[in-house]
This record gives C-alpha cells, structure tokens and sequence, in this order.
C-alpha cells in the first residue's frame, strides 16, 4: 500500500511571529517542530506500509526552515520525504493548504491513503485531512483509532462523540488519526546518519505541482482575518499575596462560604 | 438569503448541539431578517424530533430520510449537503463541531470549494454588507479573531457548550419538507460493521461543580497529580491545559479548551496555569474563577475572581493537608 | 560550559537519546521507580533507534562505533533514568565477549539481534561467594560430549529475567582456580536454566537484578565463546571495556540531579529573593559543576585512550568509573540538600538520583576495587626497584 502522510510543520511555542497585517502565522521568522499531533498519523503511516511492504512518502507545506522535520521523518522511515515550498503558498487558509496537498498527492501518487494527524496545535481547525479527500473526491474518515488491511480494503475503528465505531472502507480514502493511539518511533540513528552525506527531501515549488495561481496562498483562501482583539473580562477581583499559609486559609474560606467543603 | 443549520442525529435523538444551533441561528435570522433552516440528515425514526425543531426556532425543516442514513457515512452525508447547498444557496451554513460536523463541514467546504471557520465561539453581523462575522481564538497570538469569508454559503464550525439551547415554543408554526433522495446519493466507499457505546470516562469535567486545573507552572508529573487528591476532596474533577497533556502527565480527557472540553462549574481553580486563551475559551460558564499563581501577570490571575500569588508547589500540598484536616475534624 | 569538539555522528547520538529520555522516559521515571518497573517502551524506543548497535561492528548489523559513541548513549540517557540507562547498557555488556572472543558464526549468530534490539543481553560473572573476589566462582560446566553441563548460580545480574542471552563465566576445570573459567552464551529457554528472585534494591529500580540458576543445563559446546580457559580474561576485558560506560552513566545522572536542583533553586524564593543568590546556595553549585566537568573530561578522555586502540586500559578505566560515580554521589546528595524539604521528597525525583548514584560506586567493581587496580598499576609503572 502506497501511503502519503502529511505533516504540518508548527512554530515552537514562545517563538510564534504573526504578520500585523493579515494575522497569519508567519512559518518563516519561527522555529518549526512537527505538530505533535501528527506524529500518531505517521506511525501509523509506517507500520501500515510495514505490513503491506508498502511506501510511505510523508510531505508538508512549509517554509525552507520546515525542512528538520522532513529529515526527521525520513529518520522515522518514510522512503520519500518532500517539501511543498513556495512563497505563493503564504498565507493560506485550510481550503488553499488542502489544496496543494491535494495536488501533492496528484504529483507524487498514486497513492491509496492519505493520512493526517488529528488537528494542529495552531491553527486547531481539524479541517485540511477532509478537504484534501473533498478536492480528490476520495472518501474520508476522521478521529481513526485502529486501521488494519485486508484485501485490498482498509477496516477502521472511529471514534465519535459516543461511540466506537467499526467500518470497512474502500481505498483510495483520507483519514485522520485519533491522539495517542500508538507509540511514536524515535527517528532511527542509521537513518539519520546517511542524511549527514545526502539530504533526503525533495523540494517542489507551485510550478512543479501545476497549481492554479487563484487557488494558493492568500489568493486562494476565502476566509480573512478582519481584526483581533482581547476578550474582556469582568474587572472586579480580589488580589491575595502574602504568606503561602494564610492565603490558604483565604481559599479554604471561600470554598466553605460557596458551600463546597463543610 | 437564509440561514441554514445542520441538525445532528446520534442515533437515538438530536444532538444537544443542535439547539444551541438553533439559538444563535435564530438571533442571526432575526438580526437579517431571514428565515432560520434546518437540514436534518437521518432515519425515518428522526422525523417527529426534527419537526419538533419549529417550536424551537425554525421556520423551515428539511428532511432527509432514509432508512440507510441511520449510519453516518461521510461521503453519502456530504454528497446531500453540497447538492442541497448547492440548490439553495443559502448566505450561512452552521454545523455543530461535533465528532460529525467536523467529518461534514470540512467536506463540503473542500466540495464547494469555500471558506470555513472551525470552532466558532461567536458571531456578529457586520452593518454595512450584512457578512457574517466569525468569532473564535486566533492563530498562535493570545487572542480573539474576527473572520469573514469572501466565498457564499458563509460556513462555520460552532463550539459545543458555548451557546445556550433554544427554548421551546409550542406556538410556533413553519414548514416541513421531505427531500426527494436520489438512488445515486447512496453510493458509498464506506460501510459500517458495528457500533458501540464508549462507556464515558467518568472524569465528568463537563458536569463538575469544582473543577481544579493544572498547567506547566506545576513542574512535575508527580505535582500534577496531587491534583487529583484536591479533586477528591473537593468532590471534583481534574482539568489540564494542552501543553500538560502532551507532557503526559495526564491523558486528553482531561483538557480544557479549544481542542477540549467547554467546563460550567461553581468554581475552577487553575494551578500554575498561565491562562493562555486557548485554554480559557473553555471556562466561559465558570461562575468563580480562583488563579494561584507566582506571576500576577499571568493572563489567568488577571481575569480571575480571585487571584492568588502563591508558589504553587507550596501552596497545593499545604490545600491538600488543610483540607484533609478538616475532613478529620 | 565546555565543548569536547564532538563530531557529527556524537551530536546526532546525542541529540537522538536526549529525544528518547524527554519522550519516552521522563514522563514516566516517578512511576517506574515507585512501582520497580521495567518497562519495554523506552527499550523498544532505543531498539527502534538503533542504540543497542551503537558499538557493535558494522557487519553484524550494528553502527560501528566505539568507546565514546557508547559513552554519549549512556551519559544522555543517564540524566533522565540512570536505571533504563543500566539496562541499555548491559545489554551491550552481554555483547562485548561476543565481539571480544567469539568466532564468526557466534557473531552472526548472535551480534544482529542484540545490534537491532530484538534481543537483549547480559553478563553474568557475581555469585553469592564471589563478588570483589570474582576469582572465587564456583560455577561449573562439566564438558560431556557435544554439550556442556552448567551447574551453580549466579547473583545480582542486571537483566537478569529480561535478557534473551546470558554470557555466563563458569569453571571447565575447577582445580585450575580462576584459568580454568570459560565464557558460554546462555539462551533463556537452555533447560535447567531459570531465573531467580529480582531483587529489591535502594536504587537502580527501573532495572531488573536477579539471581540465575543452572541445575544440569545443558548446551551444546558450540556456545563456549573462545577456548576453555580464557573466561577470566574476557571477563576482565568486557569490565575494562564497559567501564568507562559505568563512569558515562554517573556523569549523565550527575547533570540531570544537578539541573533539577538549579532550576528548584533559581526558583525558590526565601528571605524574599532567589536562594541561588545566597553564595552557601551558589558556591555549590559552582563546586559541583566544577566537579561534573573533570570528571566528564576525565571519561571522554579515557573513551577516547580507548578507541585510539590502547592496549591497556585497566588503570585509566577503573580511574573513570571511580572518579566519576564518587562525584556523582557527592553531586547528588548535595542537589538534595540545596532543595532542602523539596530535596528530601519523592515527588521532586532528586532522592532518586541519589539512591541511584550510590549504586554506581558499589556495582561494575567496588571503587574500592578500582582503586586496587590503580594502585595496581601504579606499582608497574613505579616499580620498588627502580633506581633514581
């Protein structure tokens, strides 16, 4: 089975820039680390190929500086590890991201599964793995905990809001994967060293991927933000400090007060 | 011009967070001067309940019924939503952000290729061309984003938990209308074998009345868990931010905020916890906030009721050991 | 402070086993020490990472690497569970006489396995009756025919239970004292092999120490590593090899107690202001990193003597190991006093550090034993006879 991971390269927290104007992240003045997230989608991406004798090419849309987490993945195993970068991707809302991805999978396929991590640690939207599916017109499945093969179908548990779900799906298909359901390899030190003489990832540009101008960046995303501001609170408050015993006394008080602890 | 709303079917009733859709879809309606629609996807059985959705705000019920869409299938569900957009170009579509509205809405968006808003916790419609403004945590800044879409039907994701549900009115009238379902619509690369109810980890964040929360400020797995004796004590539950579970000191159920849960309890007491608004979008129906915290500039002890400037690795045990006193007592 | 002009390949195996403590390990050590856990997660982690090929030859499978490539392992994981760390390592301890004096097939057979984590292994030389005194084992393999028959028992071992292959050193010719001692591989299933009561230890509770039995265990002779007679020198080469390891972890465990100690203390206010302003506070820190870098020199030196193909390295080895474990120890209990109540507590994991730094000045040799073969040595370099 031939597998593309996608993987979103997200500012380190405590480095994250945003550009004034627009109020999209700004990848590119901040340190980058895979989306922790995604690292279940890709373990799950190499143990699927594993048991097929598949492939695994993972992919991200990202700045040059995206490049360590490529390199990682390759280090993890994937066979072919690429890089979407262009400056014309800047600025992209989910709908113009999944759709370079989409045309990723068009370039670099034929592709059975297209698997994506839950939801990013940034943006938090949980949109790009169905968009991806809704521009190849593939099925999706999303929040997947367990996904085996047999002939030529894939059969998946889902979560949903209550339930468990078992389902058998046709390929091709996107799916995400649900958090914390497997045990993430570390990158292999074998692997890691041969990147040391030859770096691994590819990189192509929007040319490469023949995407339409009017669908990338910020020319392809429909959503803007128009303004940011602070929430507002309510402003009356009682501010304690003092010895540690006495302020828990204070607490304690409140908490009898509200009858919660008698 | 119309609003439409996805009603959720879970199998045996309407999705809670159909009414809180029907709430605000009903405030926008107004503000617009436009009728509020339900699209309810669903078994034969989800009938009566979705024509009940009249008496709560709707002027208008589409059904689509059929025996083979009692199971959610991604592709057959979207396939009746974009070709029902399709037809009736409606200026706004709203799903819940449910496990389903978030399988849906990124779907059809992706279909109709048009912009979509994930986990909206308000809207405003801006005066002078009626958009529909999209209010949710920005993107990596401490802050609360207005969005707008170029692209019509205007498509969000609403927050579970944050709006109120619509109240009944049984003198309500409006109109219902069973779709005509094409053979074709059916066609399915997925098919569901079983289902089974996940017996809900009791951690009943959702429903405690005390809910004490942690952050990094509590240094260690092992301080961390002294949360759950306090919780104990106080017959509550335990929150977390993000960055705590992915440190694993605790699992996901626990979480509060955009990727988890939306609390409503008499008080919350957050531990070393900065109070990044990602995590405080999900305290909005907190009657009484308590922050203990070293730096009283932290986001949290600035928007707290009470504000505690305490060294937290003191402060807890010393709670602990008061409270477990008094239980002697 | 310092930097050792570590190559490439070093700071990659750094930066890889500092990822598996972080990830894999951190999250977890309270728990694992409390419930005297091994558990196969991180183990899998450091398989899956290629850590146990670090120093086994590339044509078996492994990196290729030596001494210091070992080290790096060993100090990294060391700052996060000197006890994972230990189990890691040992493995490699069962490996060294494989690599020492084994025969091409017993390498194949072997080095592949334990080079890609699949299988673990360890090394069995302590009895009840024979610990400083190892020359006093009574373990006997009895050669009959095509097989050798192993009876006695063994104490202490590390992966003992956990282990797939026990390098086991046992007398073929009792009368001839510690010459007449073979080295033999041991697989878990041999019959009349079994493992033992694991012991409860102060420290070290993350790694599995049992006892090992051979009643009539019988193997066939194709597992004698070497010739019948050569189990002590290669016993003593695996110690002399591994050493500098023991030293890499104390020096690993010395950096992670002394960080959590300075960031508790940069922290902590008292008197209202940070106790690392109070110089009783600062000067030991100050001591203490002092004492981590020589004693971080002094291994990285003698890693280095080694993979530089020194011939003997008994002296400088036993000087790593001891130099180092006595540091951590110091470095430890002093982390615990600069945390005071914080310290003494076992949520805050600086105790741990301690219980675990007093093994390493007991195990791999008493330094009390180092010391004896420095002086050792010593005495050859400075003979009574030599005149001025």
């Amino acid at each position: 089975m031939h597998i593309m991971c996608c993987l979103k390269p997200v500012p380190k927290p405590g480095t994250i820039k945003v550009d004034p104007q627009t109020h999209t992240l700004k990848r590119e003045g901040s340190e980058l680390e895979l989306n922790p997230y995604d690292r279940y989608a890709l373990e799950l991406a190499l143990s699927l190929a594993e048991d097929t004798k598949g492939t695994v090419t993972a992919v991200s849309m990202g700045p040059p500086n995206a490049k360590p987490i490529l390199i990682e993945a390759y280090a993890c195993g994937a066979d072919r590890v690429v890089l979407l970068s262009d400056r014309a991707f800047a600025g992209a809302d989910t709908l113009a991201t999944s759709y370079v991805l989409a045309r990723a999978a068009t370039k670099l396929g034929p592709f059975d599964l297209i698997i994506c991590g839950k939801v990013s640690i940034d943006g938090e939207t949980a949109q790009v793995g169905p968009e991806i599916a809704a521009w190849l017109g593939w099925p999706s499945v999303i929040w997947v905990k367990e996904a085996r093969v047999t002939n030529k179908t894939l059969e998946l548990v889902r979560l949903t809001d209550s339930h468990l779900e078992r389902l058998k799906a046709k390929l091709p298909l996107v799916i995400t994967t649900e958090n914390e359901i497997n045990d993430p390899r570390p990158p292999s030190l074998k692997r890691l060293l041969t990147t040391l003489e030859k770096d691994p990832v590819e990189i192509l540009t929007a040319q490469d991927l023949q995407a339409e101008p009017q669908r990338i960046g910020l020319s392809g995303s429909p959503t803007q933000v128009l303004d940011v501001f602070h929430p507002e609170y309510q402003s009356e408050q009682k501010f304690l400090s003092g010895p540690v015993e006495k302020l828990v006394d204070e607490l304690v008080s409140v908490l009898k007060e509200r009858g919660l602890i008698s | 011009m119309s609003i439409f709303i996805f009603g959720e079917w879970t199998g045996t009733d309407l999705h809670d967070s159909t009414y809180e859709l029907l709430y605000e879809g009903r405030r926008l309606a107004d503000i617009l001067h436009t009728p509020l629609t339900v699209l309810f996807i669903g078994p034969p059985e989800g009938k009566e309940k979705a024509e009940e959705l009249i008496k709560y705000g709707a002027d208008r019920v589409l059904l689509a019924l059929d025996q083979r869409l009692g199971d959610f299938r991604d592709d057959v569900y979207s396939r009746i939503v974009t070709q029902l957009l399709s037809k009736e170009q409606p200026e706004v579509m709203l799903f819940a952000a449910t496990a389903m509205g978030q399988a849906l809405a990124p779907r059809v968006a992706g279909t109709l290729r048009l912009g979509l808003t994930a986990h909206c916790i308000g809207f405003e419609i801006r005066p002078e061309d009626k958009a529909l403004v999209q209010i949710r945590p920005s993107f990596g800044e401490d802050v609360m984003a207005r969005i707008i879409s170029r692209t019509k039907p205007q498509m969000a994701t609403v927050r579970p938990g944050i709006f109120p549900k619509a109240p009944k009115d049984d003198n309500r009238t409006g109109h219902v209308e069973t779709l005509a379902l094409e053979e074709d619509l059916f066609v399915s690369a997925l098919e569901i074998l079983e289902r089974q109810e996940v017996p809900v980890k009791d951690i009943s964040l959702k429903k405690a009345k005390v809910v004490v929360a942690g952050g990094r400020g509590l240094q260690n797995k092992e301080l961390f868990s002294k949360l759950f004796e306090l919780a104990q004590l106080l017959h509550g539950a335990v929150g977390a931010t993000r960055p705590v579970c992915h440190l694993g000191w605790v699992s996901e159920e626990h979480m509060i905020g955009v990727s988890g849960a939306t609390i409503s309890p008499k008080l919350y007491i957050g531990f070393g916890l900065s109070g990044a608004l990602h995590h405080m979008v999900g305290l909005k129906g907190a009657e009484t906030i308590v922050a203990v915290n070293k730096d009283p500039e932290a986001p949290l002890m600035r928007r707290a009721h009470i504000a505690i400037q305490a060294d937290v690795r003191e402060f807890l045990p010393l709670l602990i050991e008061r409270l477990k006193g008094l239980n002697k007592k | 402070m310092l930097d050792y002009a570590l190559t490439k390949e070093q700071l990659l195996i750094i930066e890889v086993a500092d990822r598996i403590g972080r990830e894999y390990i951190k999250p977890f050590v309270r728990q694992w020490d409390e419930e005297e856990k091994v558990d196969p997660r991180p183990l899998k982690a450091l398989a899956q990472a290629d850590f146990f090929g670090i120093a086994i030859p590339k044509e078996y499978g492994g990196l290729g690497f030596g001494t210091m490539e070992n080290c790096l392992a060993i100090e990294t994981l060391s700052k996060y569970c000197p006890g994972v760390a230990i189990t890691f390592a040992a493995s490699a301890l069962g490996a060294y006489p494989i690599i020492l004096a084994g025969n091409k097939e017993q390498k194949a057979r072997y080095l592949p396995e334990l080079a890609a984590g699949k299988k673990l292994g360890a090394f069995a030389l302590t009895e009840p009756q024979a610990g400083s005194d190892a020359a006093a084992i009574k373990t006997t393999a009895r050669k009959d025919g095509d097989y050798y028959v192993l009876n006695g028992m063994k104490q202490w071992i590390t992966n003992g239970g956990i282990a797939d292959y026990y390098v086991v050193i046992a007398l073929t010719d009792p009368k001839k004292g510690p010459r007449g001692a073979s080295a033999f591989v041991v697989h878990k299933n041999d019959p009349g092999f079994s493992v033992g009561k694991k012991e409860k230890k102060m420290g070290l509770r993350t790694s599995a120490t049992t006892e090992l039995f051979f009643s009539d265990c019988r193997i066939p002779k194709d597992r004698l590593l070497g010739r019948e007679g050569m189990g002590f020198i290669i016993a003593i080469k695996t110690l002399d090899l591994a050493r500098p390891g023991v030293a890499a972890q104390a020096v690993g465990l010395a950096q992670g107690v002394m960080e959590i100690a300075l960031k508790h203390c940069r922290r902590r206010v008292q008197f209202g202001q940070s106790i690392y302003n109070f110089q009783a506070v600062s000067h030991t820190f100050a001591e203490m990193a002092m004492r981590l870098e020589a004693a971080r020199a002094l291994v990285y030196s003698v890693a280095r003597f080694i993979d530089a193909g020194a011939k003997n390295i008994s002296g400088p080895s036993a000087m790593s190991k001891c130099f180092a474990s006595d540091t951590a120890m110091w470095i430890a209990e002093r982390a615990v006093q600069m945390m005071g109540g914080f310290g003494y507590m076992r949520d805050f994991l600086a105790e741990k550090y301690m219980r675990d730094a007093k093994c390493i000045q007991i195990y791999e040799g008493t330094n009390e034993i180092q010391k004896n073969i420095i002086a050792r040595e010593l005495a050859k370099l400075y003979p009574a006879d030599e005149e001025e």
